[in-house]
């Protein structure tokens, strides 16, 4: 679905007022000494505003939006380095609506829609850089059990949604985190403001979504996720330009040296690839191939930027004060909490393989 | 066809010319084509260049007076695009009608382009652009040859040009010289064009590494050139030079740049016996092959909205920059991987291989693409100072007289 382009500039402009004013640079450094916590002054803002209800449907208090509109919030997000957990949300959302039952719907997508409940995502298990054809969460007679080892806002979410497999099929899973059986232990990751927990689930219920499909709600979420790479991306790119015009030694300033510029430069090549393949993918829901080129782009140009952006400040880009940080922690966080870029490549390759004029431009 | 057309016209105007091509471009393709004959080839595309312009095909954006086809930007775009969709004898005329006939149209004298034009366009004349020299290639400014008036108010041109593409088969050419070496290098300049077969013009071919025999250096001797064949005033040739290189601001490429398609890569590794494993399980491999096809991905993006822009009559940014940066590297990087793959079988190039189908061929190939039309380097400070706004580099040229600019 398509967004009329008039109501996306509006929102874009909202959007990066009020990012604007709310410091998220003040916020991430706080939270990066507090860990499982979210940047809750900021979130209960986005809530009023409504950013969370974006992908919901109206019958639920959404807005009824298209993706493209989440990807404007996600892009302002990235951008700032806001630490609200509203890409995990409507992941969240869109699963339940799609594949949820009635039930499920009417339990969590209002409440997720409004902000005042937190849903996570997540799969990760120890020693498994993707997602395993086996998960680490066993379904037997309706109830779950095992451990997720990292699940991003694990620490603040009041569901999750996950993959256990159903009779032989890989399925997502609904889960209350709120129930008695299940154990959180926050863990401590290069970037706290991600609130990450390990959750164990000892025979806790769950509902397993039908006909869900595992691969296209990590597609979902990888194209959500690349508007906030490209983003966050941007940000640097702009902040080592704008040092590099004005920070001068032996009397000129350093982007007069093509060892500087040369590399924003392809800093700004990588960033517009990004821009461009999830572009592409926001056009072609559900196109593994597309998502992933999103998913790939994305993880290469933010990890490069965030990267890059500190060698540029030299040794002022490693102090704490300097935002430097806050990216290259948040890019190499946003390039591995959907599985590992080797892994998304191996999705890719395996689409390519089966129909690889698909490498020439067309549609799987 | 109005300089706005709408999405409908523009769709019917890709319909229209895809029906076209599909009846009249294969007998000018593929086995059609005349590779091991040179004078054969060329003669086949001057006759594909006939058949379009009695089409409205040949020089779209020009005006139909001299046979052009009285359409946009757009419409050429879109044409080119459908065009390279087959291996058409094309590229004979592409320089010619791209830049030196355009900037003819715009700086010719009426009587001048009545009398060129319409040759040009129907590809009967080919133009070339006698812009680089051996001292100016990425700095165009500071070119020597030399451009003195005589006793008639006349023009003498002594010196040297090199890397003109088709100037062995070209009958015209534009030219830049240097009128005065007293002043600032990009203010001594001035602009003509010319007969190539005037006396004391002396054309050799360069081959290439690659064997290709499509570049060329040209002496000049005392070749005399009639005052009224200068375009602009004199000392104003850098602009003229640089208002001709922006008439192509976006030019449609094959993403391949004329090598072979990322899906025939796929299939090779796929087809590849490694340690009894495929190649394309190999990580490396993969790695590559997905760095490749997530470019190819943006650019086709970048390149939608180019087309957009255009189409609604803006301008378009530094996409093409971008896009010929990230192309020509990219071809290197997977000829080289697909040599990789064969092993030593990597190295062969079989009895009638092109570019389009054999990656050794490709990779001899690749290096000149990262050169011609913007190296590297050039494009990457084009995308530094005018989309990021970054310093030029220390310039010590700058505001000196040419002639006291230090090995000039």
């Amino acid at each position: 679905m398509t967004t009329d382009p008039d109501l996306l500039a509006e929102l874009r402009c909202t959007v990066d007022a009020v990012l604007t004013a709310h410091d998220s640079a003040a916020a991430h450094r706080r939270l990066l000494l507090s860990q499982g916590e979210i940047d809750r002054g900021l979130w209960e803002q986005a809530s009023t505003l409504g950013w969370s209800s974006l992908a919901a449907d109206e019958s639920h208090g959404g807005m009824g939006l298209g993706t493209d509109a989440i990807c404007v919030i996600a892009e302002a997000c990235g951008r700032s380095v806001a630490n609200i957990p509203l890409l995990s949300n409507a992941t969240v959302i869109h699963a339940l609506s799609r594949w949820g039952s009635l039930g499920l719907q009417a339990d969590w997508i209002p409440n997720l829609a409004s902000g005042a409940q937190i849903g996570a995502f997540g799969f990760a298990a120890d020693c498994q850089w993707g997602l395993s054809p086996t998960p680490a969460l066993i379904l037997e007679d309706g109830v779950v059990s095992g451990t997720l080892a990292f699940v991003p806002y694990g620490a603040v979410a009041d569901v999750l949604i996950s993959p256990v497999l159903e009779n032989g099929s890989l399925r997502l899973v609904c889960l209350d985190l709120r129930a008695a059986s299940v154990q959180r232990s926050i863990v401590n990751t290069v970037d706290n403001a991600r609130a990450a927990a390990a959750l164990t689930f000892f025979a806790t219920p769950g509902e397993v979504l039908a006909e869900s499909d595992v691969m296209a709600l990590l597609n979902y979420s990888a194209v959500l996720t690349a508007f906030e790479q490209v983003g966050g991306a941007t940000t640097c790119l702009e902040k080592a330009s704008e040092y590099a015009r004005t920070r001068y030694v032996f009397g000129q300033p350093i982007a007069r040296f093509q060892a500087i510029k040369h590399r924003l430069a392809d800093m700004y090549c990588k960033i517009e690839v990004a821009r461009g393949a999830a572009l592409r993918a926001l056009t072609a829901p559900d196109q593994v191939a597309r998502a992933a080129a999103a998913r790939l782009g994305g993880c290469e140009a933010y990890d490069y930027a965030a990267r890059e952006a500190i060698q540029v400040h030299g040794g002022i880009g490693v102090t704490w004060e300097m935002d430097c940080h806050l990216h290259y922690r948040r890019a190499r966080t946003l390039s591995l909490e959907l599985g590992a870029p080797m892994w998304w490549r191996d999705q890719l390759i395996d689409v390519l393989r089966a129909t690889p004029n698909c490498a020439d431009g067309v549609t799987e | 066809m109005t300089m706005t057309a709408s999405v409908a016209e523009l769709a019917d105007y890709r319909t229209t010319a895809r029906l076209w091509l599909a009846e009249h471009a294969p007998r000018f393709s593929g086995s059609n084509r005349k590779r091991d004959d040179f004078q054969a080839d060329l003669a086949l595309g001057k006759a594909w260049q006939a058949l379009k312009a009695n089409h409205g095909y040949a020089a779209i954006t020009l005006p139909k007076i001299y046979g052009g086809g009285g359409a946009s930007e757009i419409e050429q775009l879109i044409f080119t695009e459908e065009e390279l969709k087959y291996d058409v004898p094309y590229d004979y005329h592409a320089i010619s009608l791209g830049m030196p006939v355009p900037i003819m149209e715009r700086h010719a004298t009426p009587e001048q382009k009545q009398r060129y034009l319409p040759a040009a366009i129907r590809g009967e004349d080919i133009w070339c652009q006698l812009f680089s020299e051996p001292s100016a290639g990425s700095d165009l400014a500071a070119l020597r040859l030399q451009a003195e008036v005589d006793a008639q108010g006349d023009w003498l041109l002594n010196g040297q040009k090199l890397w003109t593409s088709w100037a062995h088969v070209a009958q015209f050419a534009i030219v830049i010289a240097r009128s005065d070496p007293t002043v600032a290098k990009h203010a001594g300049l001035t602009f003509f064009f010319l007969d190539m077969r005037s006396p004391g013009i002396e054309v050799r071919p360069i081959e290439r590494m690659s064997g290709d025999r499509d570049v060329c250096e040209v002496f000049f001797d005392n070749v005399h050139v009639p005052d009224t064949q200068r375009l602009g005033k004199v000392g104003e040739g850098f602009r003229l030079a640089l208002e001709t290189l922006m008439i192509e601001r976006y030019s449609v490429s094959d993403e391949s740049s004329g090598g072979p398609k990322l899906s025939q890569l796929i299939a090779l590794a796929d087809d590849t016996q490694a340690d009894g494993k495929s190649a394309l399980d190999n990580a490396v491999v993969r790695a590559l092959i997905a760095e490749a096809y997530v470019e190819l991905e943006g650019l086709r993006s970048i390149h939608e909205r180019a087309m957009a822009a255009i189409a609604a009559g803006e301008e378009p940014g530094p996409e093409g920059a971008i896009r010929k940066l990230l192309l020509a590297n990219q071809r290197q990087r997977l000829a080289t991987l697909a040599m990789d793959i064969s092993g030593p079988c990597g190295l062969l190039i079989p009895k009638g291989a092109t570019f389009a189908d054999n990656f050794a061929l490709s990779w001899l190939d690749a290096p000149a693409l990262r050169i011609a039309g913007g190296t590297d380097e050039i494009l990457r400070n084009t995308i530094a100072e005018r989309v990021l706004g970054l310093p030029q580099d220390h310039r010590p040229d700058k505001g000196v007289p040419f002639n006291q600019i230090p090995n000039s």
